[in-house]
């Protein structure tokens, strides 16, 4: 039985390939569909490479002292690249099917689109068939690796982390069938109604049908996007609540007041997270942190580093705000 | 007409919602010069790229549509950078507890990787171009690319001082700056020398495909900006230069481009070579995705939360100081990254002796640090032997 990364390699292969075979095609048969549809694959096979990449480089977490937090990051950067090609060839995709529409263009020798195209959707049902358990199992190994004793809690949300994977990775896949279902169409409508005298709407279908997928490229491909986008720009993950966490942070025993809370995401599920404690004096500070740090723990947060600040400090290394500060550097 | 006073929010239409927001946007493009300048000169580019569509639709040439589309994909490169200068003025709010700062790094970061698939498109048409030799119309073409080339330089002009020019600024800065300017000026002084001694000036696409094309002028805009350092608007354009780098090698890509086709136009008229042209498509297209390589490189170690170039040397000395502290065992655990330009975050943890002065080794920690260039450190104190 293959593992898991054997299992990517052979997809890569395969599609790869057919991504060849559907170029030429296009090219002979001069079917902007499917050229459209070449494209789609194109970007499956980035985002094979990616996912590869990105597994390959979670398993190697240690830090370099370039790169302390190893690289992890790998995986949304790889993301992000996929994004943004697929979204660049959505654009030259539809910028074809634009002049199609003032110089139409007749396919030839349709036959072979629907053939390619019936081969096209297999290979994108096999793909799904491949990765089902795939795409699961590898979130709940990683997290497995990072935590030992897992609360309820967080089991829960990594569920929903795979889920959301799982709903991308389909999404994915549904856009991948329509593409193909769409070029079979296409060709089909142009075998059987196309006579040199027959109406020309026929030839407008093509980049009809090529903007419609288009649009749901663009569909599937804006949430990875975004995702990766925000996780790049240092945003608080979505299921932490700022405020909740802040005043349940200040309702401990011992905390004074918070000061410089940063809470962010370095990729999947690993958070980070930095913060300012303001108590009483050092000797009760030890158990301050101990609670704190099991506070955080419980959030699912495994990554703090909490600085200590005393109540009788005037003249306290965290004398201003930070963020402000942040603020007034990039304005001035 | 526009409400006066906004009082009550709840009560706010949706339609002055939006007209608020977007006259709130428009306020703070204006309010930049920085901003202000990309918001024109993307005006400039769209008008024009309009006018060229419009032209290549009424005198049905493919050539002239295509090169529009190029037009179009170069506005959206400076539309990215005028998004990220406007977004990264943002307050910090409880999604993003450091603010929008980062956008500039992943706009710049966006913008090259837009170039590099540029550059791609550029080599593939060159190699389909040199399989198989299309017919090739210059004359409609030759009037569009001096209006391009017009508009470019305009471009070049205006975001010369932004780009790039500041070189000093502290010694923790200087690196990261250097290693940008210094890689990219030495990229180009390279295919300055290049450029000039074989009187090669990578003429591009053309007729059917892309009038417009693309394509480095090394001795152009860079050898300028290398050899005079600018000490005005330093600090505002270190903030932007994110924003700015990539946009201003869509813009230099361009000048090249649309001065290769005039001159492929007057080679081919005279001498009729029909074969330089694909390959200078291909060199074009290699000289931008190596000129791309520092801006790329640069902005993927600051997105993969690499350690910052310019504290490569300074940091282990920090270390070894902090270690020298009376109470202190050890330090764990160090992480320092870059926010944004030369906006550094660390955090560390120490192991110190159950009676050290934890206070004292607070501020001094801190201390040694900042002098580093690191202002905003996290230190957390672990005792022994508890």
């Amino acid at each position: 039985m293959l593992g898991r990364n054997g299992r990517l390699l052979w997809m890569l292969f395969l599609t790869f390939g057919f991504f060849i075979v559907e170029v030429v095609v296009s090219r002979m048969t001069a079917s902007l569909t499917m050229l459209s549809d070449s494209f789609h694959m194109l970007s499956d096979v980035i985002s094979l490479v990616v996912a590869l990449v990105a597994v390959h480089f979670a398993e190697k977490t240690q830090g370099t002292s370039k790169n302390t937090f190893g690289w992890i990051r790998a995986e949304v950067m790889g993301a992000l690249v996929n994004a943004v090609f697929l979204i660049t060839l959505c654009f030259t995709i539809l910028l074809e099917a634009i002049g199609r529409y003032t110089k139409p263009h007749e396919i030839e020798n349709p036959q072979i689109v629907i053939w390619v195209g019936l081969i096209g959707l297999l290979v994108n049902l096999f793909g799904l068939f491949l990765f089902h358990g795939h795409a699961g199992a590898s979130e709940h190994r990683l997290d497995d690796q990072m935590n030992d004793d897992t609360s309820l809690e967080l089991e829960l949300r990594s569920e929903s982390s795979s889920q959301l994977n799982m709903r991308g990775v389909f999404l994915h896949v549904l856009g991948d069938a329509l593409g193909s279902i769409i070029v079979v169409v296409n060709a089909l409508i142009f075998t059987f109604v196309w006579k040199p005298s027959a109406p020309c709407w026929v030839l407008y279908l093509d980049p009809t049908l090529c903007i419609m997928m288009v649009v749901i490229l663009f569909y599937t491909t804006f949430p990875l996007l975004k995702e990766s986008a925000l996780i790049l720009l240092q945003t608080v993950p979505k299921q932490i609540n700022m405020q909740q966490l802040d005043g349940k942070l200040r309702s401990l025993e011992g905390v004074l007041a918070i000061h410089e809370l940063h809470i962010w995401q370095l990729a999947g599920s690993r958070i980070i997270a930095t913060a300012h404690v303001q108590c009483h004096d050092p000797a009760s500070y030890m158990d301050v942190a101990k609670r704190i740090k099991n506070f955080f723990h419980d959030e699912g947060i495994h990554a703090t580093t909490v600085q200590p600040e005393f109540s009788s400090d005037t003249t306290g290394p965290c004398s201003k705000n930070i963020s402000k500060r942040i603020k007034n550097e990039a304005e001035h | 007409m526009l409400p006066l006073s906004i009082k009550d929010d709840e009560y706010k239409p949706a339609k002055f919602n939006l007209l608020v927001k977007v006259s709130g946007w428009f306020r703070s493009i204006l309010a930049d010069k920085t901003s202000r300048n990309l918001f024109f000169f993307l005006c400039l580019n769209l008008s024009f790229a309009f006018v060229e569509l419009l032209y290549g639709i009424w005198s049905n040439s493919l050539g002239l549509i295509s090169d529009s589309f190029h037009m179009f994909f170069d506005c959206t490169a400076l539309l990215a950078g005028l998004a990220a200068s406007v977004i990264s003025r943002w307050r910090s709010n409880d999604s993003f507890s450091y603010g929008y700062v980062r956008a500039e790094v992943l706009a710049g970061f966006v913008n090259g990787l837009f170039l590099i698939f540029t550059a791609f498109f550029i080599f593939s048409e060159g190699v389909e171009r040199a399989l198989e030799p299309p017919d090739v119309h210059h004359e409609r073409l030759l009037p569009v690319s001096i209006a391009g080339l017009l508009v470019n330089l305009v471009g070049i002009f205006v975001f010369q001082h932004g780009g790039h020019g500041h070189s000093h600024g502290g010694e923790g800065h200087g690196h990261s700056h250097s290693l940008f300017n210094g890689t990219v000026g030495h990229g180009h002084d390279h295919g300055h020398d290049h450029g000039h001694d074989h009187g090669h000036d990578h003429g591009h696409g053309h007729s059917h495909d892309h009038g417009h094309g693309h394509g480095h002028d090394h001795g152009h805009g860079h050898g300028h900006s290398h050899q005079e350092p600018h000490c005005h608007g330093k600090k505002s354009s270190k903030v932007h230069m994110w924003c700015l780098a990539g946009v201003f090698l869509h813009i230099v890509a361009d000048t090249l481009g649309s001065v290769g086709v005039i001159i492929s136009a007057f080679l081919m008229q005279k001498y009729n070579l029909m074969i330089a042209d694909p390959i200078c498509s291909m060199l074009i297209s290699i000289l931008i995705g190596v000129s791309v390589v520092p801006l790329l490189r640069e902005s993927i170690g600051i997105l993969m939360q690499r350690t910052p170039p310019a504290l490569d040397y300074a940091l282990p000395e920090c270390y070894q100081r902090v270690q020298q502290l009376q109470g202190v065992y050890n330090l764990q655990d160090p992480h320092f990254w870059t926010l944004c330009t030369d906006i550094y975050i660390g955090t560390l943890k120490l192991l110190v002796a159950p009676d050290a002065d934890t206070r004292w080794i607070l501020s001094q920690t801190h201390n040694i640090f900042t002098q580093a260039g690191v202002r905003q450190l996290y230190v957390q104190i672990d005792v022994a032997g508890m």
